[in-house]
């Protein structure tokens, strides 16, 4: 044991070179909005413009987010990109229930923030009626660049959360 | 190069600013035009020219027909025949299918509420093919609101979605057939929205409040 050590085995040096202190949440928070894995989940025009964010021009696996799933078993991110009409709405709904949590639900373009311009018989006016969103992206469709944007908000989103959410959200006080 | 660069954007600058003045008078004439609002007229139906049948298998099908039809005439080159929903009906459509026309494309349904000088509420057209003959005929037929009509599943067994379209979307009831249920809307959905006199909104709405109290007691 050196003279100065803070324990057995670890010196000073050590300390200061290799070491880093910080919040467990943090840490938490920091893998969660660095592998944020969506899935491979579109309706109408605006999950062309996903499928563009994720390929190789604006490459969303820059953020981690790349690897879209097959399944809502293995998905983190729901983003609803198009129309979705009345039809389609318990899908959605039964979809995002099997994601497991943590889950986040982006709302892409027009139509999934309020119908859009499907002021229609067929079309649920806003997605957020049957799931809750996080995200609202505008435009009709989001170019690959606001998709990014908005995830980008995502994971400040994300950074800020806390554990202390879900025993809230449960009822639980702490 | 530099001086061309230079040269190229001031004309186009010239141009920008001579369109932003017109621009600028059209948005004055759109503020002007709600002040100035009417309430539209009843659209009236504009027909195309209608002529007289003048092929032979026209002719012919006119005759094996005989009274049942009440007018036939080709427009903008398409064959058309008006028949009335009366007993003769199903005789009809069979004497057609008879003659070679044995493949039914589709079935429509009009609403003509909103339109002026229309006896009848509703249309319905048989569209028609013959794969023998590479000929197309439009068989047309009437009807009053709360009028049923004979359905033509025994003649074209295709005629089964198309009628439960007609029926779903439009509220058009086909008798002498069975299984006459909603098609395209979920089953528990309330009215016929393609109906000129449906709100858009209340069937919506209403199936819209539904599936979230759903949601919600499932949770």
């Amino acid at each position: 044991m050196e003279e100065g050590g803070v324990g057995v085995g670890i010196t000073q040096e050590l300390v200061d070179k290799f070491l880093i202190t910080t919040r467990l949440e943090w840490v938490f928070n920091w893998a969660r909005k660095s592998s944020v894995w969506p899935m491979t989940f579109g309706l109408a025009c605006c999950a062309i413009e996903m499928m563009a964010t994720g390929a190789s021009r604006f490459d969303m696996d820059r953020f981690g987010a790349g690897i879209f799933r097959a399944t809502p078993r293995q998905s983190d991110l729901m983003i609803v990109a198009g129309t979705v009409t009345l039809k389609m709405a318990p899908v959605v709904r039964k979809v995002y229930d099997q994601m497991p949590e943590p889950k986040w639900v982006i709302s892409m373009g027009a139509c999934a923030n309020s119908g859009g311009l499907f002021d229609t018989y067929s079309t649920l006016q806003g997605v957020d009626k049957i799931v809750p969103v996080d995200v609202y992206i505008p435009g009709c469709p989001p170019r690959p660049e606001s998709l990014l944007y908005g995830f980008m908000r995502l994971q400040d989103k994300i950074m800020k959360s806390s554990l202390r959410d879900k025993y809230l959200k449960e009822g639980i006080n702490v | 190069m530099s001086d061309e660069l230079k040269k190229n954007p001031s004309p186009e600058e010239n141009k920008k600013e001579e369109v932003k003045k017109p621009e600028a008078k059209a948005g004055e004439a759109k503020k002007a035009a709600p002040a100035a609002k009417k309430v539209p007229p009843k659209p009236k139906i504009v027909e195309a020219a209608k002529e007289e049948p003048t092929e032979s298998w026209q002719k012919d099908l006119i005759g094996k027909l005989g009274d049942s039809v009440k007018e036939a005439y080709v427009s903008v080159g398409e064959f058309n025949i008006v028949v009335e929903n009366d007993e003769n009906y199903l005789d009809t459509f069979k004497k057609i299918k008879d003659f070679g026309f044995d493949y039914l494309a589709d079935i429509s349904s009009v609403d003509y509420l909103k339109y002026e000088g229309v006896s009848k509420r509703f249309g319905l057209s048989y569209h028609l093919y013959s794969v023998s003959m590479n000929k197309r005929l439009r068989v047309k037929v009437f009807l009053d609101e709360e009028e049923s009509v004979p359905s033509v599943m025994e003649i074209w067994k295709t005629a089964d979605f198309h009628e439960r379209e007609a029926y779903d979307l439009m509220g058009i009831e086909f008798t002498g057939r069975d299984n006459l249920t909603r098609i395209l809307l979920p089953e528990d959905w309330v009215g016929h929205p393609l109906r000129k006199d449906a709100d858009k909104a209340e069937g919506r709405e209403e199936y819209t409040a539904r599936l979230v109290r759903k949601l919600r007691e499932e949770d």
